[in-house]
């Protein structure tokens, strides 16, 4: 019988009743919201975690070197026995694959040229993961793939169909030509497989691992060390929350118990799984924090309207308790009576409420965390949601509890019976305020605020809103007070009702002040997202350096300037660029970023806090000498020469380098006294830069070379030759070579040409070089790039694997860089493929290309010749950043704040819809004696604008000043950053959402003003008396 | 079924309004025998629903006692008014509002009046009122679809569902046309007749009074004896 009646009830208030419902639901779904959404973002940055890390960190590794003598048996068999002892694929979970090689570091050579070293590789799949460019893949003993850049490097003679000698004397067949299809693909688990570095003068020349069958390795004989490993790559979509512990255990078992063979491990294994866990239990950390704060905040919001909403339902009901009470039902009955219908709503809200949950965190999962990451209803999340209602029941009791303790009689009176703004409210608003100023200065000194990544932080500015909106909405009637002179003054006779009502008696002043913070805690979240996706955006963009970043493997003989040239003759969307490890200087202990300087302002991202790109290739490249390209078979110069001892003068040798990037040394005749031409043949029917000219030092001269050399003129030609624009008359354009061994050269430009004076000692030798490179290479630098001070006076250089050093001049200091960031060193990359034999080699080479490129960028690369290895776009970075805990905090912060506002307004709504009752006999009675409807109307529109106004100014205010006093101490990234970030909101977004909560304030202010006038009626007048 | 007395002794009824005494009664005093129909009557403002609320214990007087049957009602806490209200004294007030719950049918209604009585009353009084008083029809009907006369007869149905010995009625037929205030007296003097409840009619209107057969007349918060009407 009484579900029944209450059923009814509910059906006769269906409106109210879905209010209330919603509201519950929207509470209740809030709460339980948090868990699932902590759980899916946890999953979601363990899987980015354990994704970004790479594989060699993840996965297992184990590893045993054998020597073998011969007699020893075959390392096949060995390696067959002990891999027993290993864990199978798939027996630990989350690594279902194992990944077996077997190594053997040796020498190989195409006789007659000389070897090179190099690691001869069987890896179980491998050919699936190489490029065969060119033949096929090794099917037996006695065949190998080689590199293609390998067999592309004349000095090894290396060539399809043609035969390697092994360390061991054992001949293999080349039957293909290979190109890594990704060199940092799992697959490859970091090993070192494909580093080609040319030869310095104590070691030979190292190229990219041949690959065998693993029938080779059983073939081999004689003494050697041959390394076996076993890999197992980490499958992270294996891997969920809960597995973990388990992960850890299994890990840390394998181990301990590492397979013995005569009380000596048979292999070593290694991982960095720990460090990755960790890393995520961190992340893990930050979402629990963050999301328990938001969810918090938003589950208190979402309470106060609950508690609003259903007191005034209860307000509603206050006929029928009376009713109950006349008819003598037992105070215990009273209550149930009173209480049936909202805890129907609010058992009712429960599975809505995890409806919504999950719905909203599917939504969450689906458009901002990691593919595929589950949406799991935790146990959690059910005590949340229990938790919600548990709340409810405590608001309906509290809610309704001054309704049934109110007798028959003042019930029936209600007119005069609102709610009074007693001195306890007064207070307990004072308590509240001062416990959010309080919990502001505990966050503070605690160091959650300014302490770095702590997302305790976010409690912030939900106690900044809570501050003002309590103080403003109290101070909101005094402030009106002030201008009750003034609507006496006028002929409005709405505002002069209205002010009087706000100060005598506002309605919904606490619902003021929850809308306030609702509005504020909205206002935050959008002001903080704008923030949030800008500094992600500037963060990726500095971190990448450009849109796009294509890395590729150096090929020798493909320039990756005049390459990437070719793709993009424009020079409107790509740029050739490289990071590179000096192997010395000792200026250097960051990475030099190497950029076309020519290009970078048009396709690099500045990094945030650092120079523009514009500003960083003024700097880098200083000289305005422009590049001589030759294309030419012989190259002449007219030299006068004087001042040489007999029997000791240098031959004239023509530097350039092939548009190919290869060194060309043209050896003319020796010099002779007086002006002659010196020609050289070149192979550069393909086109060189002209480097400079060499004095070089004969073989047979051991003796002090000096004398003076003016070069008169410069010419090339195929048949002929025709005079360069070398720019022989300008001292800019000329400068000493840099000096091999014990050499000195003072060059300067006369109206004859370029003169140097020379000398060199004991096999030194100079010369005079062409100075569209500078002799010290300007660099913007950052502190944390350099090994010295920026301010240091020292010689600063970086040095090659050949040893060759260029020297370079910190020209502008800033605290960031692009890509590199606050610990690199930028210069412009043609300087250093000038200054640097070993430089191209060296370098990791990348292509950057702008947000213009067009959609075959990467196949006209191809096309151009460079050798893509992968792709990487600034965007994957921007939803990599996006889906860390304190972007996911604070994404959970916008949408339910949002929720949270719309709740809060339609609360209000219902709340002042529901008072319109008491505000109609009010109404009436100025109807009665001639206020018009209309002016009534605006009344009451002026008197919910002044309070719903003020609610609206407080809270967009609030989260205005919130956003841009907190924000620059809540934690946007779950790690630093040396890009800049900036804390100013964005104006327009926080335009618009003002403008959207001001149009619902609106739209529920005329609402329900116009409920109160349909009430106004005379008739109430005499319900009143009664 | 007998109905139980219902006495005032001298009773008084002073309200401070705005700092200022108002006498709604003064020194009232009447004896109204059990199973009596009575009708109080007396102009607007002459305290007759003062006086409604004080003999339904709604208000306390603020002198004087009241007693119904031998319970002095004026010395009851609220927990015994309400037992009182459950147990022996039904109340039809003049807002129909009041009386019922809109969105219940007349059934709900009786039910809902029922839940507040002690179990051996309840089943006591089980049978079907509505069909007794001859509103079956309107038994299944949500209440405020019915008529104001409708409304009122259900009303007063409700009022006897458990079973009392004494029913307060406050302006019972007011805002209703001539067909229905017939219709109403007749089933207070059938409630009365047939089945020995005392009934207090406050009311305005001298026809109701003559219908019922008795009226107490009051008037600037005195009133006079009761006596026969004709």
């Amino acid at each position: 019988m009484r579900l029944p009646l209450a059923l009814k009830g509910l059906y006769w208030r269906r409106w109210t009743s879905v209010a209330i419902l919603l509201t519950a639901a929207v509470t209740t779904g809030a709460a339980a919201l948090g868990p699932i959404y902590a759980m899916s973002a946890s999953e979601s940055t363990l899987r980015d975690e354990l994704t970004l890390a790479p594989s060699q960190d993840s996965g297992l590794h184990y590893e045993q070197s054998y020597y073998l003598t011969g007699k020893n048996g075959n390392i096949l068999r060995i390696f067959a026995r002990y891999q027993k002892d290993f864990p199978k694929a798939g027996s630990i979970k989350g690594y279902p694959r194992t990944i077996q090689t077997l190594y053997w570091e040796t020498g190989a050579a195409a006789n007659p040229t000389p070897g090179a070293l190099t690691g001869m590789v069987w890896r179980q799949g491998d050919c699936a993961h190489l490029n065969i460019v060119k033949g096929t893949c090794p099917t037996g003993p006695g065949q190998a793939i080689v590199s293609r850049r390998s067999v592309d490097s004349s000095p090894f003679g290396w060539k399809l169909g043609g035969t390697l000698t092994l360390k061991n004397d054992q001949t293999v067949k080349i039957v293909g030509l290979y190109t890594p299809k990704n060199a940092s693909d799992p697959f490859w688990y970091g090993h070192n497989y494909f580093d080609a570095t040319a030869a310095t003068n104590t070691t030979p020349n190292i190229v990219d691992s041949i690959f065998v069958t693993k029938s080779e390795f059983g073939a081999l004989h004689g003494h050697m060390i041959v390394r076996a490993y076993v890999d197992y790559p980490l499958d992270p979509a294996q891997i969920r929350l809960a597995d973990v512990p388990k992960l850890k255990q299994n890990v840390a078992a394998l181990r301990s118990h590492l397979p013995m063979a005569d009380g000596y491990p048979l292999a070593n294994l290694t991982t960095s799984l720990n460090g990755v866990l960790a890393s995520a239990a961190h992340e893990q950390q930050l979402v629990d924090t963050g999301t328990l704060l938001v969810t918090l905040q938003l589950a208190l919001l979402g309470w106060f309207v609950l508690f609003q909403v259903v007191a005034d339902a209860a307000e509603a009901r206050g006929s029928e308790i009376a009713l109950a009470k006349l008819r003598g039902h037992r105070v215990a009955q009273v209550f149930r009576f009173g209480l049936a219908e909202p805890l129907v709503l609010l058992l009712i809200a429960i599975p809505i409420g995890g409806v919504i949950a999950v719905l909203a965190a599917e939504g969450f999962a689906h458009s901002v965390l990691v593919p595929g990451t589950p949406v799991q209803v935790t146990w959690q999340a059910g005590a949340a949601a229990l938790g919600a209602f548990a709340g409810g029941v405590i608001a309906a009791g509290l809610a309704a509890r001054r309704v049934l303790r109110r007798s028959v009689l003042d019930q029936w009176r209600r007119t005069t019976s609102a709610p009074p703004h007693t001195r306890t409210a007064l207070i307990v608003d004072i308590v509240l305020a001062a416990a959010a100023v309080i919990g502001l200065v505990i966050l503070q000194v605690s160091g959650a605020i300014g302490g770095g990544d702590d997302t305790a932080a976010l409690l912030a500015p939900g106690l900044l809103v809570l501050a003002l909106a309590l103080v403003g909405t109290r101070l909101m009637p005094l402030l009106v007070r002030a201008f009750l002179p003034l609507t006496r003054a006028t002929a409005s006779v709405a505002a002069f009702i209205a002010t009087r009502q706000v100060v005598r008696r506002p309605a919904g002043l606490r619902l003021a002040a929850l809308l306030a913070v609702a509005l504020g805690l909205a206002t935050f979240g959008v002001g903080a997202e704008t923030v949030a996706i800008g500094n992600r955006t500037a963060r990726a963009d500095g971190e990448f350096g450009a849109s796009q970043v294509v890395s590729f493997e150096y090929t020798p003989g493909v320039d990756p300037i005049s390459a990437v040239r070719k793709a993009d003759p424009d020079g409107t969307w790509a740029m050739a660029a490289a990071t590179w490890l000096p192997d010395g200087g000792n200026s250097v202990n960051g990475t030099v970023l190497a950029v076309d300087a020519s290009r970078l302002a048009a396709v690099g991202f500045p990094a945030r806090g650092g120079p523009s790109t514009a500003n960083i290739a003024s700097v880098i490249a200083t000289s305005k000498v422009p590049a001589l390209v030759v294309h030419a078979t012989k190259m002449s110069a007219v030299v006068d020469a004087s001042g040489m001892r007999p029997n000791a003068t240098p031959q004239v040798q023509f530097n350039l380098r092939s548009l190919r990037g290869v060194q060309v040394d043209a050896e003319s005749s020796v010099m002779q006294p007086g002006k002659h031409t010196y020609t050289a043949s070149i192979p550069c029917a393909d086109g060189c830069t002209f480097l400079g000219i060499t004095w070089d030092r004969p073989v047979f001269v051991s003796t002090r070379i000096v004398g003076q050399a003016t070069v008169e003129s410069l010419s090339a030609g195929t048949t002929t030759v025709h005079p360069l624009a070398a720019l022989l008359t300008q001292k800019a354009a000329w400068r000493a070579n840099v000096a091999q061994g014990n050499a000195a050269d003072h060059v300067h430009a006369t109206s004859a040409g370029v003169v140097d004076n020379f000398s060199s000692h004991d096999g030194g030798y100079g010369g005079v070089a062409y100075a569209f490179v500078p002799a010290r290479l300007p660099a913007v630098v950052t502190p944390g790039g350099l090994a010295v001070p920026t301010t240091s006076k020292a010689r600063m250089s970086v040095v090659d694997g050949f040893s060759v050093p260029a020297d370079f001049v910190p020209s502008e200091v800033t605290t960031v860089v692009p890509h590199v960031l606050n610990e690199g060193v930028v210069m412009n990359l043609s300087y250093l493929q000038d200054d640097l034999p070993d430089f191209n080699n060296e370098a990791i080479w990348q292509v950057w290309v702008s947000p213009s490129a067009p959609s075959d960028a990467v196949a006209r690369l191809r096309a151009a010749g460079i050798s893509v290895q992968s792709t990487s776009a600034a965007s994957t970075r921007i939803a990599e950043l996006a889906r860390q805990a304190p972007a996911l905090s604070l994404l959970l912060l916008l949408a339910s704040a949002i929720a949270g506002s719309v709740l809060a307004i339609g609360g209000t709504t219902i709340s002042i819809g529901s008072s319109a009752r008491r505000r109609s006999y009010e109404a009436a009675a100025l109807g009665t004696v001639g206020v018009s409807r209309r002016r009534l109307y605006r009344a009451a529109l002026y008197e919910q604008l002044i309070v719903l106004g003020t609610a609206v100014v407080l809270g967009v205010g609030g989260g205005v000043l919130a956003a841009v006093l907190t924000l620059p101490v809540i934690p946007e990234f779950a790690t630093g950053t040396p890009v800049q970030l900036v804390y100013l909101p964005t104006a327009l977004p926080l335009l618009l959402s003002t403008v959207g909560f001001a149009i619902l304030v609106l739209a529920a202010a005329a609402g329900t003003s116009g409920a109160v006038l349909r009430s106004a009626r005379a008739a109430r007048l005499r319900e009143a008396e009664e | 079924m007998s109905g139980l007395s219902v006495r005032c002794e001298s009773v008084g009824r002073i309200y401070e309004v705005e700092g200022e005494e108002v006498v709604a009664l003064d020194d009232v005093s009447f004896d109204l025998p059990a199973g009596s129909a009575t009708a109080i009557t007396g102009p607007s403002g002459s305290g007759k629903s003062t006086l409604m609320t004080i003999l339904a214990g709604l208000q306390r007087p603020t002198s004087g006692r009241v007693f119904i049957g031998d319970t002095e009602i004026t010395t009851l806490t609220e927990r015994g008014l309400l037992e009182l209200r459950a147990a022996s004294l039904a109340v039809v007030v003049q807002n129909p509002q009041r009386n019922l719950i809109p969105y219940g049918s007349g059934e709900d209604n009786v039910r809902f009046a029922r839940r507040g009585a002690a179990k051996s009353r309840r089943l006591s009084s089980s049978g079907n009122i509505l069909e007794q008083l001859g509103l079956g029809a309107l038994a299944n009907v949500r209440v405020d679809r019915l008529s104001g006369g409708e409304r009122q007869r259900v009303a007063l149905a409700t009022g006897l569902a458990t079973d009392p010995d004494v029913l307060l009625a406050d302006e019972p037929t007011s805002q209703l046309d001539e067909a229905n205030r017939d219709s109403i007296v007749e089933l207070l003097h059938r409630i009365s007749v047939d089945h020995g409840v005392t009934v207090v009619a406050v009311t305005h209107d001298p026809y109701v009074a003559e219908r019922l057969g008795y009226g107490i007349v009051i008037g600037d918060g005195r009133v006079g004896e009761r006596m026969a009407v004709r």
